[in-house]
């Protein structure tokens, strides 16, 4: 919890900032999830099918290592490509392995802003952002593992000032 | 008729509805109830819901007569307020300025007791924002015009007041036009195969059995007599041409049902187009509500020399809704259909002049994947019927022509303010929308986009349509594909401060 740089560090001169190295172990936790499932899944089909309960408790372990494995290992690896960039145009984030994604949400027309954070963000002092916007497809950029204090330093910088005229819609 | 206009005035008394308002939300909820019952009543499966159903009908004359007494508006000057609710009260304010659409909707019904639908949308709504069921037709039109003269954010000084009021059309399909539309577009097979669907639905096996034995028939019809190949080919042919001219001509038919008469107005700055034979539909909205643009020009269209326009609005309603402005100039010529948009862009040049190409390699990313398929079809179809699959071959050059075609017509422009994107072969698409009111720049590059160094820009609108093409630029030279975001982002920024395009 020592690599919280002050927020102003990032305003003054804009670059792309990756995700801190412990969004990387929420991410693989919250990836290892998606075995879930499947073990339920093989639990019951085991019953079913396979004699003795360590017969059953094998092959859920099993599932759970090898599709939980790789839940973990692209969970990781998605946070770890991970950046944003705050400039003044407004908000990007570039995420992706294999379908890659530059986002760009212009600060006019940030329509509001929250700010979530799930019960393992919170042991890491992780927070999820979310910029709803008024479009369609992309009506809300959400993104997850960013530092508190940072989604909070964004959250303040993109709130939309009182006077905006919403010519847009 | 006069004096009950009167009563929609800004600053009047608190109204009610029309007195038979409570046949129509009676009508209205018994639809949603009819069907189910009418279903139980002839498959005969529900002997004791029948009364249940009795039962329901009579709550339902209460709930809608309740409906009626605890419904009262008021208009006053800066908005509607709408009061009702017997046990959740609600009351809602709903401010001029922020209806996008004030949507007139008159059943055949509506029209012998010379009351209509009114509704309010707003932007973004799921819902719309204020629904009266039933005002008086006088009434309608008198809330109608306040919206319209409020509508307007300038000052209002006597001379704009009185430019308000006067419209004039900008477009009007007699019913040649109309026949056209019908033509070309094909409801009629939408008609048949929900027809069909609803038929398998209900009684799946007698329409197996049907289709079977129209089939049958047939087969025994060209055996008996002795018609031989040819003779089967040119009966087939016979039956596919009569299937198609009867679609078309069911297609013609709703046309009329639904588009005739349509007339497109403008009144000051809100546009207003009403349509319908049996049931008028009336719907109006501001012109700076149109979010985006999508005009089409499929093989049919290009035959009959004309073209389709579609808008996207901010209500989301309004997507699978047929009562909202959506089809804002059904068919028009390409000629007609350029002064419209000029028209209603002022400061845009349409037809657009400088498109720019994409990728050099975009047709061999349209040429892949149906090569791909035509490869995996000859291979199944040689495995099951031998060398004659090797004719399934003959798709790679179809494929080839269109994926050429394809890239050769695909582009895009970004023009005064405007960006457009065009893309189709046989049913050609543009798309294009007022840089300001694009709300997000997503680039995206897959795999095969990583390959060829090409990437995509995804611009998201408002109240995008599902059912149109995004507009997206696909196959752009990576680089291009940056400096197009940087461009228009930067041109979001500086397009936000501006007023409004004059009216």
């Amino acid at each position: 919890m020592n690599d919280a740089p002050l927020p102003s560090a990032w305003t003054a001169a804009p670059e792309w900032q990756p995700l801190p190295p412990r969004a990387s172990t929420v991410a693989a936790i919250v990836g290892s999830f998606t075995a879930i499932p499947f073990c339920i899944g093989i639990g019951v089909l085991g019953t079913a099918v396979l004699d003795g309960w360590p017969a059953r408790l094998g092959a859920v372990l099993a599932i759970f290592v090898l599709v939980g494995g790789l839940g973990a290992l692209v969970g990781r690896a998605r946070a770890r490509r991970t950046h944003w960039l705050l400039d003044d145009r407004g908000l990007q984030v570039r995420r992706g392995l294999v379908w890659k994604h530059e986002l760009l949400v212009p600060r006019s027309r940030v329509q509001h802003l929250d700010i979530e954070r799930g019960p393992i963000e919170r042991r890491f002092g992780l927070a999820t952002l979310v910029v709803h916007t008024a479009g369609t497809r992309l009506h809300a950029l959400r993104q997850p593992g960013l530092r508190d204090a940072d989604a909070l330093a964004l959250r303040d910088a993109l709130l939309p000032e009182a006077d905006r005229d919403d010519d847009s819609l | 008729m006069t004096t009950r206009s009167e009563g929609v005035v800004a600053g009047g008394d608190e109204r009610r509805l029309h007195p038979w308002s409570w046949l129509f939300v009676l009508i209205q909820q018994l639809k949603s109830f009819a069907l189910p019952l009418l279903v139980l009543l002839f498959t005969g499966r529900g002997n004791s819901w029948e009364l249940w159903g009795l039962v329901g009908a009579g709550a339902l004359v209460l709930v809608s007569l309740g409906q009626y007494f605890t419904f009262r508006f008021r208009v006053d000057d800066e908005g509607i307020v709408i009061r009702k609710g017997l046990l959740q009260k609600s009351l809602r304010h709903i401010p001029f300025q922020r209806i996008h659409n004030v949507a007139l909707h008159q059943t055949l019904l509506h029209r012998v007791f010379k009351v209509a639908e009114v509704r309010l949308e707003s932007a973004g709504g799921m819902q719309a924002e204020g629904e009266m069921r039933v005002l008086s037709l006088a009434d309608a039109h008198a809330l109608e015009r306040l919206v319209r003269s409020h509508g307007r954010e300038a000052t209002p000084d006597v001379s704009a007041a009185a430019a308000a009021q006067e419209s004039h059309t900008l477009l009007e399909l007699p019913t040649s036009e109309v026949v056209r539309l019908g033509l070309i577009s094909n409801r009629g097979m939408l008609l048949v195969a929900a027809a069909f669907g609803i038929a398998a639905q209900t009684a799946g096996e007698q329409v197996g059995d049907a289709i079977e034995y129209v089939a049958d028939h047939a087969v025994g019809w060209t055996r008996a007599y002795e018609l031989g190949v040819a003779g089967t080919v040119l009966a087939a042919v016979v039956m596919l041409v009569f299937a198609v001219v009867a679609l078309r001509l069911l297609s013609v038919l709703l046309a009329l049902l639904q588009y005739h008469g349509f007339v497109l107005t403008e009144t000051g700055r809100r546009l207003s187009a009403q349509r319908g034979l049996l049931t008028r539909l009336r719907a109006s909205m501001p012109r700076s509500r149109i979010q985006a643009w999508s005009l089409r020009e499929s093989l049919t269209h290009r035959w009959l020399g004309r073209q389709g326009l579609r808008v996207d609005s901010a209500s989301m309603e309004t997507a699978n809704d047929n009562r909202s402005l959506r089809d804002l100039a059904p068919v028009a010529t390409p000629a007609a259909m350029a002064g419209l948009i000029r028209h209603l862009l002022p400061g845009h040049a349409w037809p657009l002049a400088q498109w720019r190409p994409l990728h050099p390699r975009a047709w061999r990313r349209q040429f892949a994947f149906p090569a791909l398929f035509a490869f995996a079809l000859t291979g199944v179809l040689t495995w099951l019927n031998g060398p004659w699959g090797l004719a399934a071959l003959a798709l790679l050059p179809v494929f080839a022509l269109r994926a050429v075609v394809w890239a050769r017509h695909a582009g895009y422009s970004v023009e005064g303010g405007l960006v457009a994107v065009r893309e189709g072969w046989l049913d050609k698409r543009w798309r294009f929308a007022e840089v300001r009111k694009l709300q997000s720049l997503t680039l995206g590059q897959s795999p095969f986009d990583r390959r060829h160094g090409m990437a995509s820009l995804l611009m998201d609108t408002v109240g995008a349509s599902p059912f149109e093409p995004p507009l997206r630029v696909r196959y752009l030279p990576e680089a291009e594909a940056r400096a197009l975001r940087d461009q228009l982002a930067a041109a979001m920024e500086a397009a936000a401060t501006p007023a409004r395009t004059p009216a």
